[in-house]
């Protein structure tokens, strides 16, 4: 909404700074959200057009000799509207006109144009910052006087206001110069006036109930369509609104002084001069106003005749009742609508106007008749019409007691933390024009709201109204000093920061990637976990993220690989964050944890090795997890296109059944469906609450004080044989407290299909010093469990 | 007693011998172990002389086993105390070892600013007695507005654009939370006052992206409720996060806004390079969210926030364009090391 200060001034009793004003407006709830200054361009002068010859180098370009009651000038215009005589606004060498769309400026330098010197520029409207009229130069009256400046006729601060939707009554200048007014402790110049007569209901007729409260409407014959006076086309334009013509330009003058939408007919257009409030039929059309022939949804409230409809309700009135220049006698409606109807009405058109703007936000029909009265008198002031009868009034639904509001001293004083005076709070009612009665012995208020503040309900809103006028700078600041409530761990957020600090530790950078994602990057989601159905989005802001994700892998794979043209060291990302599906009509929503890495494994440097990461650095990741999460594991193998074949795997807890995730080699295909700079990329992924489910409690074991013994031995086994199977005979035996795979080794010296373990034994008892001798015979043991279980023998 | 004389005469002789020996050696390593064995070894001098001790009377014995016991420490010792010194002097030869190479790289990675913020936002609260909640991103119609206050066919509605599931089931509509406060509605369900908590966690709206709006985003709810909660510890509570987060010197400042699960509504905003920037909406929980999750609002008060934790950590980092949250760009992420 904007706000003129010229226009706030005619109503309010105060004299400030419009930097008051706006920090006023915006601390008590109206946010001013930027503040145009208009007509403040120096250097920008009255001149007279005294001659105007052709431009010998350019056909659309013209010379214009100007004066401006002293000086002469000589400027190159292309304006299409230029005459000689007229009155114009020259922008002289050195002002600066303002250029909103760079939010900047634009200064007149002397130059040529075309080789013609030009002396400043001629200037539209919009180049002024009047109005976004660009058509042609701005022509003046003959009011205006020669070498005046551009200030002494436009000069005004405009605010921009973002109203809240609750606030309906601040749509309007004379809502917020009261607001405003009881800021600074003020009453408005401004009482709701009716002057007009009644008359019996014979024009309009509603046709269906809930759609149309309150209906008030008058026919005024001999108007005169014209151009409207000066005062109310700049009135319009400094509120952004172009001027069309009278009647037109004074229903929307009402509408932002008081904030009553109003349409005009021309009633020769309506048939039998009888209109009808309905519901709309099927398939029923309208051309609007601009032009637009428009289907209507079945049920839109429209104003009609006895054949067809003449308007859309509260939204925009039809092209063929329109004010036409040879219209002469008019009906004027002012009505109230359903504000559900028109909100949904105008979403489903995509038609949003300034009238549906204020219907939708709970409009009182209390207004009409100050409205229509008003228009009333500015039309017969200015287009010489004449009433015909009176004003013809269907107010269904009237209410007439308003509910009262109990205002409790003690409870705003609980609900606030402060304490305010009645004098205080009963004047601070009165400068918003709530009506109230004062019970000094139980220090309540009865309040009566008044009827443009539908917002204002119950106490709170009082409290609210009270506290935001006396400023909530007042308020005293003072901390919780209630009980604190009792600590319930959140079990799966720790967990998920203490990953978080796992991963960053062990050299992972977090990302954090959108939900949504498109068909093609869904596709990469591993296919053996069972995921369900995807979840689709029904107004996707793009095709990119129309679905959401069921794994963090597909935004790994990206993020990795528009990573790898600007970033030369190791790639390594982690995300966590959630993933959804349905199962069975039943949605699941997750958190996952992932990881990618890629390329070298180190940053190119001296001491450290320049290979590349493989299926051990995903698995070095997750023990670490599991490991620092006291997670019990078994490695499963795990096939899925997604991985190169037998470079993955899944990790399978005994604890609940269950697999807590994978991870594994990508797969040539995939690398190459995205811009890698590398061949190789390993991830993981791991399920949150399945970790959470399977952690073990820490349980404490006295150490041993006797010392550690350990035995090296080299193993010959079958390739197909894995060190895990190894692993579990050797850590069964007594007395074995680790195994430690050293080496690996096929080739020469070892036969074809087998492959060479070398493996270091750590030994210690809780009793005493374990002998070479009790050490050799658990050896020969393990031995020979190895062999008799995996064909395994010692490497001589 | 003569054979115990010369046999004491012998271990002085030989312990003379051997440190005399062990002076005279090369410095290596290897003369040290021909010494060793010439010593030490298993057919070596000191074994010699202990065969001695099966040889003579018990009387003997008790006189010379202890100092043959003590040769054999004392050999033991010269030995290892030499060796270490070779070893030391050995090493501390290379006296071209370059100290100025750089050090063992060890990779550590980052987080996301988002999550630093939200830590130390969610870390200023926990420090007021509130705990720290998370709830699910998809959200049903009845939760994201209808339990706070947002009707259908509401212009209120407009300050959340919303983005739709497609149909899951018949029972309930479907949407990506809009803002953390469902979880206003779902936590007073849940537990019973008195209640602090923060709620974290990622919010979704169908609006066009640029410089300071994203379409994901992040958000931190918080709720207090009890009896007799009032607007003046909402500012106080507040006040004090602003202040953890942006130091005592920071200017703040509450005014008026709308939200509608909250009566009076705030907005708060701290001064920031001569400008007031809002970085929170909060209010005191409107008695009809209150009712609508079985509460009585005669009995129980509170307040709630959300704050948007990107444009802080904009503020703080001095980070132009929110877009670069979602980039996950290495040359962006690589710089908040915390």
């Amino acid at each position: 909404m904007k706000l003129p200060l010229s226009w706030l001034n005619e109503y309010v009793n105060f004299d400030k700074s419009f930097e008051e004003i706006s920090e006023n407006l915006t601390m008590i709830g109206n946010e001013v959200e930027s503040i145009d200054q208009i007509g403040d361009i120096s250097g920008v002068i009255i001149c007279e057009i005294l001659k105007i010859n052709k431009h010998p180098n350019a056909d659309k370009l013209q010379i214009t000799k100007l004066y401006d009651g002293s000086n002469y000038y000589s400027v190159v215009c292309g304006a299409p509207n230029i005459e000689v005589g007229q009155k114009i606004f020259l922008a002289t060498i050195g002002s600066k006109l303002p250029d909103p769309e760079n939010n900047t400026f634009f200064e007149i330098k002397k130059s040529k144009i075309r080789g013609e010197v030009s002396e400043g520029m001629i200037c539209s409207e919009k180049e002024l910052g009047l109005s976004d009229d660009h058509k042609g130069i701005m022509v003046l009256d003959n009011e205006y006087k020669l070498g005046d400046t551009l200030k002494k006729y436009f000069s005004d601060t405009i605010l921009n206001i973002d109203v809240t939707p609750n606030r309906v009554d601040c749509l309007s200048i004379v809502g917020l110069a009261r607001d405003i007014s009881a800021k600074f402790s003020e009453n408005i110049k401004f009482t709701y006036k009716n002057s007009l007569k009644s008359k019996n209901n014979n024009n309009v007729e509603i046709l269906d109930t809930d759609i149309c409260p309150r209906y008030s409407g008058v026919i005024i014959d001999s108007v005169k369509i014209e151009e409207s006076p000066k005062w109310l086309k700049d009135k319009l334009k400094l509120i952004g609104e172009r001027p069309i013509n009278n009647i037109v330009d004074i229903t929307n003058f009402v509408m932002f002084e008081i904030g009553q939408p109003l349409h005009a007919f021309d009633l020769s257009q309506i048939k039998e001069e009888k209109i009808f409030v309905r519901k709309s039929l099927k398939n029923e059309k309208i051309e609007t106003l601009d032009g637009e022939l428009r289907s209507l949804p079945q049920g839109t409230i429209v104003i009609a005749d006895i054949d067809t409809p003449i308007g859309i309700a509260g939204i925009m009135g039809g092209k063929n009742s329109e004010i036409k220049p040879n219209t002469n006698s008019i009906f004027l409606e002012a009505a109230n609508f359903n504000p559900k109807n028109i909100r949904s009405t105008s979403r489903k058109l995509g038609l949003f106007t300034e009238a549906s703007m204020r219907f939708e936000r709970n409009l009182k029909p209390d207004l009409t008749e100050y409205a229509l009265s008003r228009a009333v008198d500015l039309i017969i002031d200015i287009t010489g019409g004449k009433i015909r009868d009176g004003m013809e009034d269907i107010f269904l639904d009237k209410i007439t007691s308003q509910e009262k509001i109990i205002l409790n001293k003690e409870k705003m004083r609980l609900h606030l933390g402060l304490d305010i005076d009645n004098e205080k709070i009963s004047k601070t009612l009165s400068y918003l024009d709530f009506k109230y009665e004062f019970d000094s012995k139980l220090e309540t208020w009865s309040v009566e709201a008044p009827f443009w503040r539908s917002d204002v309900e119950i106490p709170e809103d009082l409290h609210e109204e009270i506290a935001r006028i006396i400023g909530y700078d007042d308020i005293p600041v003072s901390f919780l000093s209630g009980e604190i409530p009792e600590w319930q761990p959140n079990k799966s957020f720790e967990t998920k920061i203490f990953l978080q600090d796992i991963l960053v530790s062990a050299g992972l950078n977090e990302t954090i990637s959108y939900s949504a994602t498109s068909e093609k990057l869904l596709k990469i989601t591993p296919s053996n976990v069972n995921f369900g159905e995807t979840i689709s989005l029904e107004n996707p802001i793009s095709n990119e993220h129309s679905l959401l994700r069921k794994s963090l892998i597909p935004s790994l794979l990206l993020n990795a690989s528009r990573n790898t043209n600007n970033w030369k060291k190791p790639i390594k990302l982690f995300e966590v964050g959630n993933v959804f599906y349905t199962l069975k009509s039943k949605i699941i929503e997750k958190t996952m944890i992932a990881g990618i890495l890629t390329g070298s494994k180190n940053e190119l440097d001296w001491n450290q090795s320049d290979e590349d990461v493989n299926y051990f650095d995903a698995k070095g990741i997750v023990e670490l997890i599991l490991k620092k999460l006291n997670i019990d594991f078994e490695v499963l193998k795990c096939e899925d296109d997604l991985f190169k074949k037998n470079k993955s795997s899944t990790l399978f807890n005994k604890n609940i059944n269950q697999s807590l995730g994978y991870l594994g080699e990508i797969s040539d295909e995939i690398i190459k469906s995205f811009s890698f700079n590398t061949d190789i990329a390993v991830i993981f992924e791991l399920d949150l609450e399945k970790l959470v489910k399977s952690q073990m409690p820490i349980i404490y074991k006295d150490f041993s004080s006797f010392p550690q013994a350990h035995r090296d031995i080299s193993l010959i086994v079958d390739k197909d044989k894995k060190y895990e199977d190894i692993k579990k005979i050797i850590i069964a035996e007594k007395y074995v407290i680790e195994c430690i795979i050293i080496d690996t080794y096929e080739g020469d010296e070892i036969p074809d299909n087998k492959r060479s373990l070398s493996i270091r034994i750590n030994y210690q008892s809780h009793e005493n010093t374990l002998s070479s001798k009790i050490l050799d015979k658990i050896e020969k043991n393990i031995l020979s469990k190895l062999n008799k279980q995996l064909g395994a023998y010692i490497r001589e | 007693m003569k054979n115990t004389e010369l046999t004491l005469n012998n271990i002085e002789g030989l312990k003379k011998s051997a440190i005399d020996d062990l002076k005279a050696l090369s410095q290596d390593i290897d003369s040290l172990e021909n010494w060793r064995i010439d010593y030490l070894g298993r057919n070596g001098k000191l074994s010699s002389i202990m065969k001695i001790l099966a040889t003579i009377s018990n009387e003997d014995k008790k006189i010379i086993g202890p100092k043959i016991n003590q040769l054999k420490v004392d050999l033991n010792k010269v030995f290892s105390d030499y060796k270490i010194s070779l070893e030391s002097k050995k090493s501390s030869i290379d006296e071209n070892y370059d100290i100025s190479l750089p050090g063992m790289k060890i990779q550590l990675g980052n987080y996301h600013p988002t999550t630093l913020i939200i830590r130390e936002i969610c870390n200023a609260f926990a420090s007021m007695g509130f705990q720290i909640l998370e709830g699910n991103e998809i959200e049903t119609e009845k939760y994201n507005f209808d339990l706070l206050n947002i009707p259908s066919d509401h212009p209120a509605r407009d300050q959340w654009d919303t983005i739709w599931l497609n149909s899951i089931n018949a029972e309930e509509k479907y949407l990506l939370r809009t803002h953390t406060s469902p979880m206003q509605a779902r936590i007073m369900e849940q537990k019973k006052p008195p209640i602090r908590v923060v709620v974290p966690g990622k919010c979704y709206r169908y609006e066009a992206t640029d410089a300071t709006h994203e379409w994901e985003f992040h958000q931190i709810e918080g709720l207090a409720i009890d009896k007799k909660i009032s607007f003046s510890e909402l500012k106080g509570t507040l006040f004090e996060m602003a202040r953890k987060i942006f130091g005592s010197d920071q200017k703040v400042r509450f005014r008026c806004d709308f939200f509608p699960f909250v009566e009076p509504g705030v907005d708060m905003s701290i001064l920031w390079d001569g400008k007031w920037i809002e970085i929170l909406g909060a209010g005191m929980v409107h008695p009809k969210v209150l009712t609508g999750v079985g509460y009585d609002p005669m009995q129980y008060s509170g307040f709630a926030f959300g704050i948007g934790p990107e444009r802080v950590s904009m503020l703080k980092n001095k980070i132009k364009d929110i877009r670069n949250f979602h980039l996950n760009d290495l040359r962006f992420l690589s710089q908040f090391v915390k």
